[in-house]
């Protein structure tokens, strides 16, 4: 019979668990079925965990963070979230019921902070083996000692702000066509102002880079600078290197390393909304990294800080036509996104704290992440279906872009929105205020106590509609209670600037 | 002894579900569960079960089943938390995990499929606990015998009637506009796209009868449906169905995106059977990319859809992406892009499904099948082992059935591990027999680089529409693999591989001169032409040629004539013809139309681009004059509003990605675009 260590099930298990969550960190050395094979293991394995636990606390918080994490499944570098949610709970059990537990989980994503900021061949080749025998060192020496370094680790990166301070203006370039500039619906999403040129009062400023040399004479102040890629490196502007990288497609499956904020805000958006950018230099600190670009290096930095200024490799993620597309991003680069930070904020309470309050009070910020997670945004345009990538030229997710296209400033919510786009086969209830109604295929309407169906028979183009379907039978477009349902098969085809009259 | 069988059989049955994962990655998870059983099932261990759900969960992750991962391991917790019980435990705990997988797999639009079934049963057998001896238990282990031996029966008795084939004629039907039969590839008839996107060719080495389904009776075993773009009647339904369930086999081709609404036309057909044609376009993430078939093969498709069905089983899948239709854009394709929107999942392309006791066939790419790409490498023998018959392809599912009840009932305790994993590798050997061959009529063996004669690549290194033009030499290619593909060309002989009597089309470049015409023209020819210059050879080589420039893609342009192709062209293929036919090629120099001395302005309007205002000669032409006007680009005169203009299209230029169309209008006298 093929004999297994007698404590397999904790000392294997957790090293497995390590190897697994560190290659998962590395994010697989770049190979992503090596690290979806370590993402999987990490939810077996943890899985496993969370059924071995023996005393309840165990099992909730284990619990709780495998829910957590399964509704983040794209963040996922927040696998380490998980990864954290045993070490700690096992360090607490440690505490409380002397358990042989280690605890050194979250010591995985200290050191991939550490080695984003050294040199650039250290990310991602070397973190893998760096993060395993760390762990291992850490692991047979001192694990109370472990658990300490892991909170404090996890509190030294509260702060790290791409630019400090937030950024307030955005300089409007109008030698580019309206829906390629910094324009409005940025501002919406960043909450900041659209500034023309001859601004001088110094605030941070989001700006081209071919702008940046201006605005540089302005003043001494705070930017992001989007690089372009025709721009070419200046005396001012040293990190912009020349020449031009791409994505592969899909955008969906490249994988990104670097800060682990940025990381999450990346995988929360679903991709980085990015075609054809500029090329950055190896210098200053990386924020955001792939090895998945064409026309370069096998690392190809994507967003670094040097000094006081943020560099974007490309512009398209902060231009109106995308920037909907990756909101939690911009974000997160203009003043950091606090839900992130409040995950590390309880490792660091129930790594230092180590009893079971302490876990209560992390469970309780858990909690908190998920309500704030679940609680509706205002927005114009309210998309029910999933929205992926934004130059889909007819479906649900080119609504944002098509929407920019017409002129309209629109950013996406979920209530006081006008405008409701409900994908195929999805039903959903008219909220207040919302008078337009786009429906797709065989998807459901309810407007008070009436009920619409669309069924999915094409008819071409019919009274103005695109692509057009029958509701309910009785043409494409009704209007009902003052709310206009329009059933067509390609939302994103439509002329806006007749229905939004 | 009995460990090293144990993990011989566990070894082997994994080996055998790899390559069975080819078809479906559901297949692959149950198979590999069913492995890691019996593998593991010697152990004893309820740790290890507890491991094989682990297993399910992280393969339901790497099939990318999105958000159906989340339920297995939510589902898996809430079940360790009501079962706490030791070993029965840790085996119910399995069944747990596996019942939602199976939950999972039928939540997938439309895709009860026969690995349901498969799932299911595994579910539903193994919370029988574990048997040490057969003295133990002898109660429930009899009805766990019960009930498999019932699920066996079952299956057999579903599948059975398809035992007995049919043999006879084979029909097709006309099933609206689109996919025609009646227009044939012949030297004296005019090329143009009805001929190239023809099934005559495919009507022809089928011997099949051109009927209605009205007009199908017992003498018919074999019946084509492709791309019906008109919906049948109901009496046409009823026939087909009637024919159907009394022993025929019907093969429908299918199309990507519903194109023209065949998609509906087949699944208001189809229904009744439980089958599924899907309205997307099913495509790789790189052009060129196989589909896999049984084991060992793969075929490179155009753009293909997929299939759904009760009991279909699959004969071609890939993990490819599938996008829905735009009915709003041509062809409805949509974007033709990988991304987010698109399903990544292994899809069956073509399967089969016993109805009654007959059969039907779905195959989801009928271009494959037309005049152009028929005699390419690896569509005829598709299309052959697609319409096999006879007992063996029946007896498929049995099989696979046996070699489930047999991993189950070894969980009993019994040596049925070595019976399931032998039974397993009997199925992966003879799903090759049955292959139901096509009969050649006239034709010649092209052997070589396969590269040369398919779509993909650049244009200047194959040879893709002489190939597909081939059939007017009046022998059809066919391929055969074997010769030396190192080098670049094809073989041709009419003798099988290899011979002394090959003829080598070497695919480099040949060192010739481009015809000579008037230079003035260059600025106009420059825009709609291709950079490359044209060759001609003066001095054919009857054994080895080089046909770069002269008869490759960039040269011969593609297959899409349009309305028809401009004189030059057309002898261009006629040389290339007679060069298959042994005869010295009749490299005749049309005259280039140089027109008058003096210049005049036009404007020239190119699809999808600006306009451009060039000064050319003059022309003093006619209505439906056609003329040559240098480095193979001819034009035609079409009178409008009073004024000659010249009109061309890409079947009109003999080169590759010419511009669709273009219009040239002469500005002279006032006229202005």
């Amino acid at each position: 019979m093929l004999r297994l260590p007698a404590d397999f099930h904790s000392t294997g298990r957790h090293v497995l668990l390590w190897t697994a969550a560190s290659a998962v960190v590395a994010k697989g050395g770049g190979s992503l079925s090596a690290f979806k094979i370590s993402a999987g293991l990490c939810i077996g394995l943890s899985a496993w965990s969370a059924l071995s636990a023996k005393d309840i606390y165990g099992v909730v918080r284990a619990s709780a963070g495998l829910l957590l994490l399964l509704i983040w499944w794209p963040a996922a570098h927040l696998l380490g979230f998980w990864v954290f949610v045993l070490g700690f709970g096992d360090a607490c059990a440690y505490r409380r019921f002397g358990w042989h537990a280690p605890s050194a989980s979250l010591l995985l994503l200290w050191l991939a902070q550490c080695t984003e900021r050294g040199s650039w061949t250290a990310v991602p080749m070397v973190a893998f083996p760096t993060f395993l025998a760390l762990c291992l060192i850490f692991f047979f020496t001192s694990r109370r000692a472990t658990t300490w370094l892991v909170g404090l680790c996890a509190l030294a990166t509260l702060g790290e702000i791409p630019l400090a301070g937030g950024v307030t203006q955005i300089f409007e370039d109008s030698s580019v066509s309206p829906p390629y500039r910094q324009g409005p619906v940025l501002a919406k999403i960043v909450g900041g102002m659209v500034r023309a040129s001859g601004n001088t009062d110094g605030d941070p400023l989001i700006v081209r880079a071919s702008h940046a040399d201006e605005a540089i004479m302005w003043a001494q102040r705070k930017l992001i600078v989007l690089v372009e890629h025709e721009d070419r490196g200046s005396p001012s502007l040293p990190v912009i290197r020349g020449g031009e990288i791409s994505q592969r497609e899909p955008w969906s499956d490249n994988q990104f390393f670097g800060n682990q904020y940025l990381l999450a805000a990346v995988a929360q958006d679903g991709q980085w909304v990015s075609n054809l950018g500029g090329r950055l230099g190896k210098s200053g600190r990386l924020l955001l990294g792939s090895n998945t670009h064409r026309g370069g290096d096998s690392i190809e930095p994507l967003v670094i800080s040097h000094r006081d200024r943020v560099y974007i490799q490309d512009s398209d993620p902060f231009v109106d036509r995308l920037s909907a597309y990756q909101p939690t991003a911009i974000r997160e680069i203009v003043r950091g996104v606090i839900m992130f930070r409040l995950v590390n904020l309880g490792f660091a309470i129930t790594s230092l704290a180590g009893t079971v309050w302490g876990t209560l009070a992390a469970s309780g910020l858990f909690v908190t992440i998920v309500v704030w997670l679940a609680l509706p945004q205002a927005g114009d345009v309210r998309i029910s279906g999933r929205v992926c990538w934004p130059h889909e030229p007819a479906k649900l997710s080119g609504v944002l872009r098509s929407l920019v296209d017409a002129g309209q400033v629109m950013v996406r919510g979920d209530k006081h929105c006008r405008l409701l786009i409900v994908g195929d086969g999805r039903s959903e209830t008219v909220r207040p205020g919302e008078r337009l109604v786009l429906a797709s295929p065989d998807s459901t309407i309810r407007v008070g106590r009436k009920s619409f169906h669309v069924d999915d028979l094409p008819l071409g183009d019919v009274d103005g509609v695109v692509d057009a379907r029958t509701v309910s039978g009785h043409g494409c477009v009704t209007v009902v209670d003052g709310v206009t349902i329009i059933g067509t098969g390609s939302p994103s085809k439509q002329e806006w600037t007749k229905w939004l009259r | 002894m009995d460990k090293m069988v144990a993990i011989v059989c566990g070894v082997l049955a994994a080996v055998a579900c790899v390559w069975f994962g080819r078809f479906t990655e559901t297949f692959l998870v149950a198979g590999l569960l069913c492995a890691t059983g019996l593998f593991l099932h010697q152990l004893r261990s309820a740790a290890f079960y507890t491991l094989m759900c682990a297993v399910s969960l992280a393969m339901a992750v790497s099939c990318e089943s999105r958000m159906g991962c989340l339920l297995p391991g939510v589902l898996l917790w809430i079940a360790r938390m009501i079962l706490r019980d030791g070993m029965p435990a840790s085996l119910r705990t399995l069944w747990v995990a596996l019942l939602p997988v199976s939950l999972l797999f039928l939540g997938s639009e439309n895709d009860r499929d026969v690995f349901l079934i498969i799932s299911i049963a595994l579910s539903v057998c193994i919370p029988v606990p574990h048997v040490p001896s057969a003295n133990e238990h002898p109660r429930q282990k009899g009805l766990w015998l019960l009930g498999c031996g019932l699920f066996f029966v079952m299956s057999i008795v579903v599948v059975l009637p398809g035992l007995v084939g049919r043999g006879g004629k084979v029909a097709m039907f006309q099933g609206g506009v689109w996919a025609q039969s009646t227009k044939v590839l012949r030297p004296e008839i005019p090329l143009n796209i009805e001929s190239m996107y023809s099934y005559s060719e495919l009507r022809e080495v089928l011997q099949a009868n051109l009927i209605s389904p009205a007009q199908l009776d017992t003498t018919y075993g074999e019946a084509w449906l492709i791309m019906p773009t008109k919906p049948l009647p109901e009496h046409d339904k009823a026939s087909v169905a009637t024919w159907i369930r009394g022993g025929g086999t019907l093969i429908v081709l299918t199309d990507h995106t519903d194109l023209f609404g065949h998609g509906r036309a087949v699944n208001d057909l189809l229904k009744p059977f439980g089958l599924y044609t899907s309205y997307t376009a099913f495509f790789p993430l790189r052009q060129g990319t196989a589909a896999q078939g049984s084991p060992g093969e793969s075929v490179a498709l155009k753009t293909s859809n997929i299939h759904y069905g009760t009991f279909l089983w699959p004969r071609l899948t890939a993990r490819w992406f599938n996008e829905a239709a735009d009915y709003s854009n041509k062809n409805f394709f949509g974007a033709l892009r990988p991304s987010a929107d698109d399903d990544v999942s292994r899809r069956t392309i073509a399967g089969y499904v016993n109805a009654g006791r007959g059969r039907i066939i779905l195959m989801g790419d009928s271009t494959l099948a037309a005049n152009f790409a028929l005699y390419q490498p690896g569509t005829i023998p598709l299309l052959e082992q697609l319409r096999h018959t006879g007992v063996i392809p029946a007896l498929l599912p049995i099989i696979w059935l046996a070699a489930l009840a047999g991993g189950i009932y070894s969980l009993a305790g019994k040596r049925g591990d070595m019976v399931s994993s032998i039974a397993i590798l009997g199925l992966w050997g003879i799903l090759d027999f049955g292959r139901h061959e096509v009969r050649w009529p006239v034709f010649e063996w092209w052997s070589g680089d396969r590269s040369c004669v398919v779509e993909w690549g650049n244009p200047d290194q194959r040879a893709s529409t002489a190939y597909a033009v081939a059939v007017l030499s009046g022998r059809k290619p066919r391929w055969a693999d074997g010769v030396d593909d190192t080098k670049r060309g094809v073989w041709i002989s009419a003798e099988p591989p290899p011979n002394a009597r090959w003829r080598w089309l070497d695919i480099r470049r040949s060192d010739t001169t481009e015809l000579p015409h008037d230079s003035r023209w260059d600025p106009f020819l420059m825009l709609v032409s291709a950079k490359a210059p044209l060759c001609w050879r003066m001095a054919p080589n009857l054994i080895h040629e080089r046909i770069g420039g002269v008869w490759t893609d960039d040269a011969m342009g593609d297959w899409w004539f349009d309305r028809g192709i401009s004189k030059a062209k057309h002898q261009r293929i006629d040389s290339w013809v007679a060069w298959l036919n042994e005869a010295s090629p009749p490299f005749r120099v049309l005259p280039v139309d140089s027109g008058s001395v003096k210049l005049i302005p036009y404007a020239l309007r190119i699809e999808g681009r600006d306009v451009h205002r060039i000064e050319l000669p003059g022309l003093a032409l006619s209505s439906g004059n056609e003329v040559l006007l240098g480095k193979g680009v001819s034009a035609e005169a079409v009178h409008v509003d009073g004024t000659n203009i010249l009109y061309g299209n890409k079947p009109f230029t003999e080169s590759w990605n010419a511009p669709s169309s273009w219009v040239l209008i002469p500005m002279e006298g006032g006229a202005r675009p």
